[in-house]
């Protein structure tokens, strides 16, 4: 099980403390036995509650822009754009 | 921002301050200068929005939740933010009752994803249909999240629907409604409730039936039904997966690059790992872990089991609420699996403060105004039915 938390872990990019995975180990097991324990529907899955197929999607046109500044205020910038480690070596 | 706000509403106050009575005013002038307030996690461009998580803890959106733009053109004034459950999905908050209850402002307005505040037993709180009210702005968003409004009176959440209610590009499960909620209020056409055998907690369960008693000697026909219980101790379990799926998935964009808290690190790959395990909680991340482990191509089954269990519940309730207008249970501080239905099925649902416990009156997906006319009787009469 620690290695399947870690490979979670791996796809959400974060790390946790060692604590935790006993935690999330007992949380896991209790919810699968629940899971098992109920005998699966013959039923269509529901994803929201109202049925995605009877809507039409919007025309890609832009409502509202926002200037540059204001987009990178929340980031660490440089020159206008946002500046993160050399990628290229 | 706060400051400012404040010396807006005094300053409105004062332009109209022959109609000081703001409940009236709610009623009659659309909104103008009643301060309000919103949960945290609720996008508000220049005023800070943390989402009660330390990697957004100075974040300034730069745009406005569509009902925030909503509010603001009706000249109701933002006059705080209130503290939240860590992005929605950790451990109950009620700030936003609070800040109604202890008469700082006429509502609020929050963004949730479980049926914590409405499991409040003091205060109005309104959860109207899924698509009925834009989700455009609230953070993290999941099949369950939706707008609530809590209130003082059933008639401000009438009203308040009314102005937030309608088509939004931004969100497309939301459609035009030329539904007047408030005009219809007083309109009651229905008056068939039924009730679950069983409570889910085990105290003022007396209180609960004195209550129905006498909604029963004022005019309401109420039946009892046996729910499956297996079926309904499914329900938080269910909820909880699918809850936590959907977040890892939509918490994704909180890298502390474009936006956020940037943590420390020599390559990009870094920088996020360490933004997010210092910017997110231990209980979060946590939470976040057990959603991705249903994602993984080897549990994968028990997501879409639980997805199919969701069907389940939602299509034994629908066939209730063809004979039945309303579902009502009693609140008392504690979010059962009654109350969680209404997050399942995306119902309209509200919870109406009694003397020592709640009500909880739950309808049909978009039969909000149904639910608000019953509730606004039951509400109306409640110095009578005080138990």
């Amino acid at each position: 099980m620690k290695d399947i938390i870690k490979h979670s872990l791996k796809d959400l990019m974060f790390e946790i403390e060692n604590n935790s995975y006993k935690i999330i180990e007992k949380e896991i097991e209790e919810i699968t036995k629940k899971m098992e324990d109920f005998k699966e529907p013959n039923i269509e899955p529901m994803i929201y509650p109202i049925n995605l197929e009877t809507f039409e999607l919007r025309e890609d046109e832009v409502e509202e822009e926002y200037n540059l500044e204001e987009i990178l205020k929340n980031s660490t910038s440089y020159l206008n754009q946002v500046k993160v480690p050399k990628v290229i070596e | 921002m706060i400051k400012k706000s404040i010396k807006e509403t005094v300053k409105n106050a004062h332009i109209i301050n022959d109609k000081l009575n703001i409940f009236e005013l709610i009623l009659e002038s659309d909104g103008f200068g009643i301060p309000y307030v919103l949960s945290n996690n609720i996008s508000t461009s220049n005023i800070k929005t943390t989402g009660s998580t330390k990697i957004l803890e100075n974040y300034f959106p730069i745009y406005d939740a569509t009902i925030y733009k909503k509010l603001k053109k009706q000249g109701f004034v933002l006059v705080g933010k209130t503290k939240t459950p860590e992005l929605g999905l950790t451990t109950n908050n009620h700030s936003s009752v609070l800040a109604v209850t202890n008469n700082v402002v006429p509502f609020s307005i929050s963004a949730t994803n479980d049926a914590s505040l409405r499991s409040y037993n003091k205060a109005i709180v309104f959860k109207p249909s899924f698509g009925s009210i834009s989700r455009h702005g609230l953070f993290v968003t999941s099949s369950f999240n939706s707008v609530e409004i809590q209130a003082n009176s059933v008639s401000t959440c009438a009203h308040l629907t009314d102005i937030l209610k309608g088509k939004d590009n931004y969100d497309m499960f939301v459609q035009d409604d030329a539904t007047n909620y408030l005009l219809e209020i007083d309109k009651l056409t229905e008056n068939k409730l039924f009730k679950n055998k069983l409570f889910y907690f085990k105290t003022n369960n007396k209180e609960f039936n004195d209550l129905i008693k006498k909604l029963t000697n004022i005019g309401f026909i109420i039946e009892e039904i046996d729910f499956d219980s297996k079926l309904v101790e499914m329900i938080s379990t269910i909820h909880k997966i699918i809850l936590m799926v959907e977040a890892s998935s939509s918490s994704a964009n909180l890298t502390g690059i474009p936006f956020g808290k940037r943590g420390k690190g020599n390559s990009i790959e870094d920088i996020i790992i360490d933004s997010r395990t210092n910017g997110l909680s231990e209980i979060l991340k946590r939470n976040l872990v057990i959603g991705n482990y249903f994602l993984q191509k080897d549990n994968k089954e028990t997501y879409l089991k639980a997805q199919k269990i969701r069907s389940l519940v939602v299509q034994e309730m629908n066939k209730l609420f063809k004979k039945y207008a309303c579902f009502i249970s009693p609140v008392n501080n504690v979010q059962t699996e009654e109350l969680l239905i209404a997050n399942l099925g995306g119902y309209p649902s509200i919870t109406l403060p009694f003397k020592n416990i709640g009500l909880n009156i739950t309808s049909s997906l978009f039969n909000d105004c149904k639910l608000l006319q019953i509730a606004y009787i039951i509400d109306s009469l409640g110095v009578d039915i005080n138990v």
